[in-house]
């Protein structure tokens, strides 16, 4: 299991380098029509993160909690992104999954397996989650190298 | 409602000062139940807040962007029996706490008033506004910061 913690408590890094050298302008344009902005990417992944952690905090210490679904258009849409810090947002996502991850490592093996009930995915377990939120990270890092990239700022490996 | 956005982003630094000089020995201490001062350690509760502003937020989200949401509520005694909170860092939930406040403040100051007045429905309490929401989370630090001071006061460790 220990790769898949380590993986998970390096996205912060990910991140954070996927964005490096871009400026508000940057963040906040829509380089592909029709799609969200690199600024929208960042703020959803903070949003997400947190309330997965929160699932997962409730797996390992409730017994099968119902966890409820939401809705990310209507995040995007109603809590101001583009008035937020992305750079804040960055930290924060870094900050949450570092000290979730001090807890990962004290859970025994069978804490993985343990399970909770999503309003619209059904039963979903803790390393489930876990890999759900690495995979996450790598979703959305691919729309924003290509939005780097229709910037004519590629990112640098 | 600013001078309540004004409190709550306050909170982090509020709950640093609350903690500040206190040893590690003293941060984990568990009071004994006839002290009267609670029976969670100083870290037990600083990770707690954590926590429930972690939920807090999100409930708050939920109830400006989605119609009249369901609110799940949770076991605190739960979380703090099983998430290792002696083993998580008091520093960085201060930091989160306080970094979480700030970004989360910016989007409350753009908010209409009537936005105050929306409403979501919480599975233990039933229906609350985002004005008592607000509140709620003002009063729980404050709540949590006159136990802090209560324990620091028998350690024989006041604030300076």
């Amino acid at each position: 299991m220990n790769s898949i913690i380590d993986q998970y408590a390096s996205g912060g890094d990910k991140l954070r380098h996927s964005i490096e050298g871009l400026n508000d302008t940057d963040l906040k344009s829509f380089p592909v029509p029709g799609t969200w902005s690199i600024q929208q990417i960042v703020l959803h992944l903070m949003d997400s993160d947190a309330i997965w952690i929160f699932r997962m905090k409730r797996m390992i210490a409730e017994d099968r909690p119902l966890m409820m679904g939401y809705d990310e258009s209507d995040f995007a849409d109603n809590l101001k992104y583009d008035e937020q810090s992305a750079a804040d947002a960055v930290t924060l996502f870094d900050l949450n999954r570092k000290q979730f991850t001090r807890a990962l490592r004290k859970f025994s093996p069978e804490a993985m397996d343990r399970k909770g009930i999503h309003s619209e995915r059904g039963e979903i377990s803790v390393g489930d989650s876990l890999k759900l939120m690495v995979e996450h990270v790598d979703h959305h890092l691919k729309f924003i190298k290509e939005k780097r990239a229709m910037l004519g700022k590629p990112l640098k490996d | 409602m600013n001078s309540s956005i004004d409190q709550y982003e306050r909170g982090g630094e509020r709950l640093r000062s609350a903690i500040a000089g206190l040893s590690r020995e003293e941060m984990i201490w568990r009071p004994p139940a006839d002290a009267g001062v609670g029976l969670w350690s100083v870290q037990q509760i600083v990770i707690h807040v954590m926590d429930s502003d972690l939920v807090g937020i999100d409930r708050m989200k939920r109830t400006i962007a989605e119609n009249n949401p369901l609110l799940i509520g949770y076991n605190e005694t739960l979380f703090s029996q099983s998430l290792y909170y002696d083993d998580q860092s008091a520093d960085d939930a201060i930091n989160i706490l306080e970094l979480t406040r700030r970004q989360f403040a910016k989007v409350l100051r753009k908010l209409p008033k009537e936005t105050y007045e929306r409403t979501a429905v919480h599975s233990e309490r039933g229906m609350v506004t985002l004005g008592q929401e607000l509140h709620g989370y003002n009063w729980h630090l404050d709540h949590h910061l006159d136990f802090i001071n209560k324990k620091r006061a028998k350690l024989g460790n006041t604030k300076a």
